[in-house]
């Protein structure tokens, strides 16, 4: 079962989900995720889910309060990222 | 020497690795060798327990859309490809406020290979390191 955001409370239904389900109900949105299971390439294979959104900064600031039972959180997007170059210096002045 | 593998499939990707705060928190990072010091998410922390009271302080970085401002915080456990530092110094800023919603929550700069030796091999896709 993967928990309804209007549902909040953990329960003994919450249960690990393989990706293809998560992202089949919630496309292109992000997921707050506990006790994620990941790759060899930090590529998520499963994991409960404890909220989604459309809104990222939603699931850091309502998720917070969730995972508090949980071993390990992440915050996963189920859609697609735009692919574009990046120049990434970041340097102290 | 630790050994970690990465995904890359084209040059337009970044290599990303996985990072554990308080060992419970699990961020994405992008290896950043032009980077001087390890970035994160704002948000990201904030879900990680943290709160603007926490900071150390702010400093000014130069990066490719000019000058901008960050806080400090202390992270008191942060692991990433098989090392771990306790308290350790990272910048944090607003990444959603500045319109990057990658597939990363920050970048794992080069503060954290202080004093180590890596290497970065970008035919098998892995990172050697060895502290």
């Amino acid at each position: 079962m993967i928990i309804d955001n209007e549902n909040t409370n953990i329960t003994d239904n919450l249960k690990l989900i393989e990706y293809s389900e998560i992202s089949a109900s919630f496309p292109d949105e992000w997921i707050l995720l506990a006790n994620p299971v990941f790759d060899e390439n930090s590529e998520v294979l499963k994991g409960i889910v404890l909220f989604h959104s459309k809104d990222k900064r939603e699931v850091c600031y309502k998720g917070r309060d969730k995972v508090k039972e949980y071993q390990k959180i992440s915050v996963i997007f189920t859609g697609q990222y735009n692919i574009q170059r990046r120049v990434g210096i970041m340097k102290r002045v | 020497m630790n050994k970690i593998k990465f995904k890359r499939d084209t040059s337009d990707d970044l290599i990303i690795v996985k990072a554990l705060i308080e060992n419970k928190f699990e961020f994405h990072l992008a290896v950043d060798t032009a980077a001087t010091h390890t970035t994160l998410d704002s948000n990201m922390l904030y879900l990680a327990g943290y709160e603007l009271k926490d900071s150390i302080g702010e400093v000014n970085i130069e990066t490719s859309n000019g000058v901008i401002t960050v806080e400090l915080y202390n992270v008191k456990i942060f692991e990433s490809i098989g090392k771990m530092v306790k308290n350790f110094e990272v910048q944090v800023y607003d990444f959603l406020a500045h319109g990057i919603t990658s597939n990363y929550e920050g970048v794992l700069g080069l503060d954290f290979f202080q004093n180590s030796k890596f290497t970065i091999d970008l035919i098998n896709n892995e990172i050697y390191f060895n502290e």
